[in-house]
């Protein structure tokens, strides 16, 4: 398998990306205890090891651009990348967090082996030279607002940087105020530029704010969407997981349960082995 | 994607620092698709939108910024500091902008409902008095703007003066959709833009300094103005 013809997917001693077996990044959306991420991370990778999927922990250190600024952002840069650090090594496993500015990038890079793009930020060149020059892996998030081509040309431009470990992430387009659409199309593009396609199952599934104050969503249609994205064919899964999830400190009503990431999971080790 | 778009000029003067833009200028070259679009323009070019109020044409120097560090490097000639619509919610940048002592125009961005334009303003705490807000369309669908009266509506409700970037509307930042039809692409639209602002009693119009009204947009707002002043 090769991306481009310029990577093999290996974004770790442990995980290489494929497109007959699934990679799946999975964390609670905000970083909220070192407990919390640690007791995730432990169920994810036994759960991933059993279905035979690659695992990466994600969780977030600063949820920079909640919808109120009265709501949790989370333990900061600093506290959030030692917690990373530490659960990297503990677990062996491939962590993932997301940076919204060029020095963000610098600092997580050395950390972390994928740094995300947010969606609202995913054509900020230098936010993506930033993540290009850390040599790791770029998760790249398509906005809500952008045509698939315009993601696209942003991982040409990582790329073009000298990093060609990129992904595209699919996580659903603006449809009206409040709401969003997964356009599996989008997939299908992604796919065909060569580089490695990512749904993300949980935040494609959010009604951007409409609860009061905060970002709601449609937790039931998680596991239909992400069945839909393996059918199409992906090469990884993103999925936001907390052991519970109503008392989640943002994201509340689109992260899943364990036993729901495990129907998922399942669900599309059955489809992939069909 | 095609494969034999045109390359388009680089992006720009950055004006952070020189080294910088000639990065941006040496990427940019071996680009399969272009990559330009107004937010990169904005983000890494010095600023020179000129915003017509009912008085005529502002001249003050206007800089749009996306990170903290980048509001902190503003000189002092800045009088205005231009949030883009992706970094309307992100709080640091939020609070560097209001910390900076400057006027600020705020830009709603395309996925965000103009009601949840109420938190971001809150974020900018006492600076909302140096606040300008600006309409720059809502997302329908790919690389298309709407300009939902409503919208306008809901963000004078919040009490500061409002913009309507109108380049924004006519030609969306970023790579256009392939599919996108070609009617969109005419400032033909302008008049109807500018019908609608007028309606609203919008304050401010916006557009980059290389683009020109036509006479008959131009005569348009002008009327617009009289009848208000």
């Amino acid at each position: 398998m090769s991306f481009n013809h310029k990577w093999n997917g290996a974004i770790h001693p442990n995980v290489t990306l494929s497109s007959t077996n699934l990679t799946v990044i999975a964390g609670p959306c905000m970083f909220e205890s070192r407990e919390l991420g640690f007791g995730v991370a432990e169920k994810m990778k036994t759960l991933c090891a059993e279905l035979g999927f690659g695992y990466v922990f994600k969780s977030s250190y600063d949820k920079a651009n909640r919808t109120s600024g009265n709501t949790a952002r989370g333990p900061g840069l600093e506290k959030g990348l030692q917690w990373l650090q530490e659960l990297r090594a503990h677990y062996g496993v491939p962590v993932l967090t997301d940076v919204h500015t060029p020095v963000q990038a610098k600092e997580a890079g050395q950390v972390v082996d994928v740094v995300q793009v947010p969606a609202f930020l995913c054509d900020q060149r230098d936010l993506l030279a930033a993540c290009a020059e850390t040599g790791k892996t770029v998760q790249i998030k398509k906005g809500q607002h952008s045509p698939p081509e315009q993601v696209i040309a942003c991982a040409d431009y990582v790329s073009a940087c000298g990093n060609p470990k990129v992904l595209l992430c699919e996580r659903g387009s603006s449809f009206g105020y409040n709401n969003l659409v997964v356009d599996f199309r989008n997939v299908m593009l992604m796919q065909r530029s060569g580089y490695a396609t990512v749904f993300d199952g949980t935040h494609a599934a959010q009604l951007p704010g409409a609860g009061s104050g905060q970002s709601s969503g449609l937790r039931d249609m998680v596991p239909g969407l992400c069945a839909a994205a393996a059918a199409v064919g992906i090469h990884a899964l993103f999925l936001e997981v907390h052991p519970n999830p109503e008392k989640a400190l943002s994201d509340a009503s689109t992260q899943v349960n364990f036993e729901t990431a495990e129907q998922i999971l399942r669900r599309v080790r059955q489809l992939q082995a069909g | 994607m095609s494969q034999t778009t045109p390359l388009l000029p680089p992006a720009g003067t950055c004006f952070v620092d020189a080294v910088n833009s000639q990065f941006h200028r040496n990427i940019t070259s071996v680009l399969r698709a272009p990559l330009l679009g107004a937010t990169q323009w904005r983000v890494s070019k010095k600023t020179s939108d000129k915003m017509m109020d009912r008085r005529g044409w502002v001249q003050s120097v206007c800089m749009t910024a996306t990170t903290p560090e980048q509001i902190a490097a503003l000189p002092e000639s800045c009088e205005r500091i231009y949030i883009p619509g992706e970094f309307c919610r992100q709080g640091d940048v939020l609070s560097a902008a209001a910390a900076a002592g400057k006027v600020i125009l705020l830009e709603r961005g395309a996925f965000l409902a103009p009601s949840d334009l109420t938190r971001a303003v809150e974020k900018l705490g006492e600076a909302k008095s140096r606040l300008i807000l600006v309409e720059a369309g809502s997302a329908f669908g790919y690389s298309d703007r709407v300009l939902d009266p409503r919208a306008l509506e809901v963000m004078l409700s919040l009490g500061c003066p409002l913009a309507l970037n109108l380049d924004a509307l006519v030609q969306p930042a970023g790579t256009p959709y392939e599919h996108r039809p070609a009617w969109m692409n005419t400032a033909h639209f302008d008049i109807a833009f500018i019908r609608t602002a007028s309606a609203f009693h919008v304050h401010y119009l916006i557009l980059p300094a290389d683009r020109e009204l036509a006479p008959e947009a131009l005569d348009l707002w002008s009327s617009a103005v009289r009848k208000l002043s």
